[in-house]
């Protein structure tokens, strides 16, 4: 990107500090202790069983959704309701799962996600390869015992991709797992202690990619986000879906002849949408070789 | 380089990847039942997956040949295309793959056999007539032979059918291939060029202009048939004095003689495909330029093209005879 691009997103950056980038969809509360306590979150009043806790300083919210696929899409959808979560927040199911061998406590990003049981298989998030090994998951609707196959195992990674990639895109939807149990050291031996340790130590890991993932959010804002005064526009003059749709990319190309004006200093506010659509549509001609377009 | 390969069960067993799997040992290789279940998905982001595209191991079932769009031929009766893989290791700024596709990552068709039995077949179907293949529609030809060793085999193949004409479309430098073996006459290798300046902005990840020039006066001394694609042609406020630099740059430094034909079209979208592509790139200039719509294709003026082709097709008659000049409108 170059620098001009990246001021533009640093700048929308500050005007929306108060909005989630990070939404956290994890089962048990020994799990989530850690990233509550990392974020400063504080607990959400809701009018549901679902425990949320979220920092708009920090930028995060999380939601506790008990064991299972379906509780875990229910949780996601119902925090994505709860807290209006933008459509360019990244999405992270992080937790403890079952994997076919040791060592236990190594941190995994699942890149194949499949549920036997809906026969649905997804390939979640940008894949950070250079900073966490890659592996499949197999989601169960009870505990693994065998671990026949050289996969992760879990309960809840499918329902929760199938929902949170609905309301963001893919590649900012991920699923993290953290090795609990193997053949050789099994479910009994967890306990709540042993999960928050296991997050605890892949705490850093953790940090490390939040901030890569952060980057891509903010990529991706830049893209689906207008400024303000786009819609203070749109809200002041009545404009139809269809003008509506022209002005704005009208608008795009205005602003990339005339990156320092502002649509207020061309004093449209009484003309019709027509007119204004007119106004920039002659002003883009006109200056259309007063800055290299590439 | 890349660190995940997902293949089809099916696609496991054939030499090409068989090869691939000594080219990539430390990727991570997991197994998928069809392609289709991670590429192109709807809630893809093509922009984000580019930064680290994986390769997708897959059978073709169908579709080997295809037609070529109307406007894309040199002059034969007949033009086909036909792709062995989707997805391009360079990532240039127009490039309609990226309004075609939601996924950046690399489909590859590794059954290169099944591809040469439907190219025979069509041969034969349309054998009293003049036929032109296309390789490098839907992917750079050249660019992923390391890996899939693709060209190869085509070549060993269309050797045997002197008769018809095959184009390899490429902006790679990956020529030790081509340069080992004697020049096939009726395999064009064509390069697709754009002036310094505009390549150094657009094209990323490809080879500098200065190296595409480099690799086509070595095989133009060799002996094999060049095709020069000046596709698309990009407007600037000075773009008259680029492209006629990068025009008499090419004519002083190959051979006229080897120039098989040179081919030229405006920057083009299709409508569906141009909405898709500027949505991804808003914030860039070449998609923030004035660009006027004309029978589903979205382009420059008529007043810039007009003046674009007659610029160029003037200096292009200025080195070559007109029946080695095409305009390509599609």
């Amino acid at each position: 990107m170059s620098n001009r691009e990246v001021n533009i997103i640093e700048a929308s950056y500050k005007k929306s500090s108060n909005i989630y980038w990070t939404c956290w969809v994890i089962a048990l509360r020994a799990e989530a202790i850690s990233i509550i306590r990392l974020f400063n979150m504080k607990k959400v009043e809701t009018h549901s069983s679902f425990q949320i806790y979220a920092s708009k300083e920090a930028g995060h919210a999380l939601i506790i959704s008990g064991i299972g696929a379906i509780k875990s899409a229910a949780a996601t959808a119902y925090l994505k309701a709860q807290l209006d979560i933008e459509s360019y927040a990244a999405w992270i199911n992080l937790g403890i799962a079952g994997y076919y061998k040791e060592p236990i406590g190594k941190f995994f990003q699942a890149v194949k996600v499949y549920s036997q049981e809906r026969n649905r298989t997804f390939f979640p998030g940008f894949r950070f390869s250079k900073k966490v090994a890659g592996a499949s998951l197999l989601t169960l609707n009870k505990t693994e015992k065998i671990y026949e196959q050289p996969l992760l195992y879990d309960m809840e990674a499918s329902g929760f991709c199938e929902i949170a990639s609905k309301f963001s895109c893919n590649e900012l939807v991920f699923v993290f797992k953290i090795v609990s149990d193997t053949p050789e050291s099994s479910t009994k031996k967890i306990t709540g202690k042993t999960v928050e340790e296991l997050v605890e130590v892949n705490l850093l890991i953790l940090k490390g990619l939040l901030s890569e993932i952060e980057k891509l959010s903010k990529i991706e804002m830049n893209r689906l986000t207008l400024p303000e005064e786009v819609f203070e526009m749109e809200n002041s003059i009545n404009f139809s879906k269809t003008n509506s749709h022209k002005f704005r990319q009208l608008y795009k190309r205005w602003k990339f002849i005339h990156p320092e004006k502002s649509l207020k200093e061309l004093n449209l506010s009484a003309k019709k949408a027509k007119e204004i659509i007119n106004f920039l549509k002659k002003d883009i001609s006109l200056n259309m070789n007063s800055r290299n377009f590439l | 380089m890349i660190d995940t390969v997902y293949f089809e069960e099916d696609a496991s067993n054939y030499s090409a990847t068989n090869q691939i799997r000594l080219a990539l040992p430390d990727a991570n290789w997991i197994p998928i039942d069809r392609f289709q279940e991670i590429f192109n998905i709807r809630t893809q982001n093509f922009r984000i997956q580019k930064k680290n595209p994986a390769l997708i191991i897959a059978k073709k079932h169908d579709n080997f040949v295809l037609p070529a769009p109307s406007g894309f031929g040199m002059g034969s009766d007949q033009n086909f295309y036909f792709s062995h893989m989707y997805n391009c290791l360079y990532d240039c700024g127009y490039c309609f793959l990226q309004g075609m596709y939601s996924s950046a990552n690399y489909v590859l068709f590794v059954n290169y056999e099944d591809f040469f039995e439907a190219i025979s077949e069509t041969i034969h179907l349309h054998k009293n007539e003049t036929q032109t293949y296309y390789s490098g529609y839907d992917c750079d030809s050249l660019a992923f032979d390391k890996i899939s060793h693709f060209s190869g085999y085509m070549l060993n193949f269309f050797q045997n059918f002197p008769e018809v004409e095959v184009e390899l479309r490429t902006k790679s430098i990956v020529i030790s291939s081509l340069l080992m073996r004697n020049p096939i006459k009726n395999c064009v290798i064509a390069f697709s060029l754009s002036p310094d300046s505009i390549a150094k902005k657009l094209d990323n990840k490809a080879p500098s202009i200065r190296r595409r020039i480099k690799a086509i006066k070595e095989l133009s001394e060799k002996g094999w048939p060049i095709g020069l694609r000046l596709d698309p042609l990009i407007y600037t406020h000075d773009w008259k004095l680029k492209y006629s630099d990068l025009i008499s740059d090419l004519m002083k430094q190959v051979d006229l003689c080897n120039i098989h034909s040179v081919s030229y079209g405006l920057l083009r979208f299709p409508k569906r495909m141009y909405k898709k592509i500027s949505n991804l790139h808003s914030e860039t200039g070449l998609f923030a330029f004035p660009m006027e719509e004309n029978k589903d294709l979205i382009s420059y003026s008529e007043e810039i093209e007009n003046d674009m082709y007659s610029f160029i097709q003037k200096k292009l008659r200025a080195y070559l005879p007109e029946i080695k000049i095409f305009h390509c409108s599609n």
